[in-house]
């Protein structure tokens, strides 16, 4: 005779009314990261309402709750990596070309117009600057991030082995440039 | 300065910087959402055909772009660009493509590492690489050879031992046969121990007589050339080594700057003895360079050493005999702002009589924050590989990705063949990561034909997928197109393998 198991617990299944308990309090942060993978205020705030939209829509289909913070910050990811995709290629820049910006009223241009590293970081292509900004901005771990990209995480460390690399080069030619 | 000081200066600005109070906007936003402004039920979108869909994507696209317009033709769509100076010409291709037919599929090692795809036809038959990477980031590449796309061979390549420590090095292979002589290069690292920054990479060289049987030519071997990034740049990799009437040309991408005397541009009659192009006067070292052949010799585009302007301004080195070339700027046409913003972007081609330079600004995202007016995609022509014109050039959204790092659609473009330009767009590249969010129906993939890369037509249906190859033969055009499981795709790679498989279109 086969003894019964117990049922397996249910994922906690996400309902409308759960929606703005497990998204709101991520918010905040999403805006922050946004920021400053954007580099702009304005876009960020758009890209937040933009996910915001999808997971809103994406909601029902979720199974777990528990996996909702994760799932929403992916969404927000991929919306800003589009944001960014749509502006163009970025590469390699004059790094000096902003350096009478500092005073921006946008935060977040501000804040990485302060330093010659935070300027460079437009010279990254759109996957490296996610990393970076994901890991010292939102302070991940490189385990983390491969997690919240959905990409193993060697791949992820070599974006930000590149990426790093681009930020070396970038800041060595400002200093040639400065010389 | 090393890369550790780089982390600590990025540590310390994310420390100092600015953390803004969230945006009523946003709050506001989610209030609306549940107070049922939006209906919390996936969007019912009416299915239309799908021409009229991707017509309505392509111009909100190129509108976007704000320098292209959209021509409706019989059978398809016609991406032209609205230039002062520049027809709208309407080409059509010489020839008509059959149905799609899935030709052959891979299975088993090495055939589960394929991640990019190069194929070219030489040697009468197709010739290409496959590079791929497993789950510890050991590389796996081999040379692929079939007469017919129905049976393959991928060769690895014996590993130099002494640079590599694991099984599996080399990456970005390349692969060219001239006078029945066979070369391949490729880029060779040694991963470090885990946690450690990759070291620069070696550009290896072996040779061939067969394309199955290889040897290394240690005493060739080039350091400090850049090495995996490309693996997650382009869908179309570049091609950095061609058979040329006399051997062969490659090039390749030289991490910091060149000693004197270098140059990344490098002619060989045998594959095994390597020296730097022989440059005419004036001309420039190069020190990055994708290359193309057409019937008048040989052109290389990319950076030189040392140009005016921007350092990564596009240069061109043209060659009648691919021994002898002479440095030229395609970019100097534009305005000095417009110029010193262009940078090459992807392969050569010669069509029509002209050599086409492919471009596109950078320094888009600036602090400003804005993108200038005249961003964009550029072409450079040429009738003789010295003295450009540029003009400003589109490519349907869908195919924007075989040519730049972003869009939204797996795309991937063939070298140019016999009858142009073909081009394969496939499953979307982003939202694998979250639940599909229906705001539009998947679109269905389509396959493209150009003359020489300005006016694209959407010719028929494509093979299902993500493209990863494709390469016109004599007789078909033909690629090689990844499967993946439902809820993943080329972001789960290699945590989940594609089914590759060969597809084949006749033509008519």
């Amino acid at each position: 005779m086969v003894e019964a198991q117990p049922a397996p617990k249910p994922a906690t299944a996400p309902t409308a009314a759960s929606f703005s308990t497990e998204i709101e309090g991520e918010l905040a942060a999403a805006y922050r990261l946004a920021g400053y993978i954007l580099g702009d205020a304005i876009e960020a705030q758009d890209a937040v309402q933009e996910a915001l939209e999808r997971a809103w829509n994406g909601w029902p289909k979720l199974r777990s709750r528990d996996a909702a913070k994760a799932w929403f910050a992916r969404i927000l990811i991929n919306v800003c990596k589009t944001k960014l995709s749509a502006r163009g290629r970025g590469s390699v820049r004059d790094l000096n070309e902003d350096l009478d910006l500092a005073d921006s009223d946008d935060p977040f241009r501000a804040s990485l117009l302060r330093d010659a590293v935070g300027r460079a970081l437009s010279e990254l292509t759109a996957d490296q600057r996610i990393v970076i900004v994901l890991r010292f901005w939102g302070r991940l771990s490189m385990p983390e991030i491969g997690e919240r990209l959905g990409i193993p995480e060697g791949t992820a460390k070599s974006r930000q082995h590149y990426a790093l690399e681009t930020l070396k080069r970038a800041l060595a030619r400002d200093r040639e440039d400065l010389r | 300065m090393n890369t550790n000081d780089v982390e600590r200066r990025l540590e310390a600005l994310a420390a100092a910087s600015a953390n803004p109070d969230l945006p009523p906007a946003i709050l506001d936003k989610l209030a609306r959402l549940e107070a049922g402004s939006v209906v919390m039920t996936p969007l019912q979108v009416q299915r239309v055909p799908a021409e009229r869909r991707a017509s309505k994507r392509s111009v909100r696209g190129l509108m976007l772009l704000g320098l292209a317009a959209t021509l409706t033709l019989t059978g398809g769509l016609i991406y032209a660009v609205a230039t002062q100076n520049k027809p709208n010409s309407s080409p059509t291709p010489p020839v008509t493509l059959g149905q799609w037919q899935q030709m052959h599929t891979f299975s088993g090692s090495p055939y589960d590492q394929f991640e990019t795809v190069w194929l070219s036809w030489q040697n009468d038959e197709i010739v290409g690489v496959a590079n791929g990477h497993d789950k510890f980031d050991l590389f796996q590449s081999c040379v692929l050879q079939s007469k017919d796309g129905t049976d393959w061979t991928c060769a690895n390549l014996p590993k130099p031992a002494d640079i590599c420590s694991t099984d599996s090095c080399a990456t970005n292979l390349e692969v060219a046969v001239s006078n029945g002589a066979w070369v391949a290069t490729g880029l060779v690292q040694n991963q470090g121990a885990s946690g450690t920054a990759l070291p620069p990479a070696t550009s290896v060289t072996w040779t061939s007589s067969d394309g199955t049987t290889w040897t290394e030519q240690p005493g060739q071997r080039l350091p400090n050339y850049t090495g995996a990034a490309v693996l997650y740049i382009y869908s179309a990799p570049p091609t950095e080594l061609l058979a040329t009437r006399h051997g062969f040309v490659r090039g390749g991408t030289a991490i910091g700057t060149l000693a004197a005397g270098a140059n990344v541009l490098m002619t060989s009659t045998d594959g095994v003895t390597w020296q730097p192009a022989r440059l005419s006067a004036g001309s420039l070292a190069m020190s990055s360079a994708t290359l193309a052949a057409g019937p008048d010799g040989y052109l290389a585009v990319g950076t030189c050493a040392a140009t005016t302007g921007s350092s990564n301004q596009p240069c061109a080195a043209h060659s009648p005999d691919g021994e002898t070339w002479t440095t030229s700027s395609p970019a100097a046409g534009a305005t000095s702002g417009l110029a010193d913003r262009l940078q090459a972007s992807g392969n050569p081609a010669f069509f029509d009589g002209k050599w086409v330079v492919s471009m596109v600004t950078h320094m888009d995202i600036s602090g400003t924050g804005t993108m200038p007016s005249d961003s964009g995609y550029y072409e450079a022509l040429s009738a003789d590989g010295l003295n450009w014109t540029i003009q400003q050039r589109s490519y349907p959204t869908r195919l924007e990705n075989a040519f730049s790092d972003y869009g939204t659609y797996y795309a991937v473009v063939s070298q140019q063949g016999t009858s142009g330009l073909w081009a394969i767009s496939g499953a979307e590249s982003s939202g694998t990561a979250e639940p599909t969010i229906p705001y539009l129906p998947p679109d269905a993939p389509h396959t493209y034909w150009s003359e020489e890369g300005t006016y694209w037509q959407r010719i028929t249906a494509g093979p299902e997928g993500y493209p990863l190859a494709i390469v016109e033969t004599p007789t078909q055009v033909l690629a090689f197109i990844a499967a993946y499981p439902a809820g993943s795709g080329p972001d789960s790679y290699p945590n989940v393998i594609p089914t590759v498989s060969v597809w084949a279109a006749d033509k008519h």
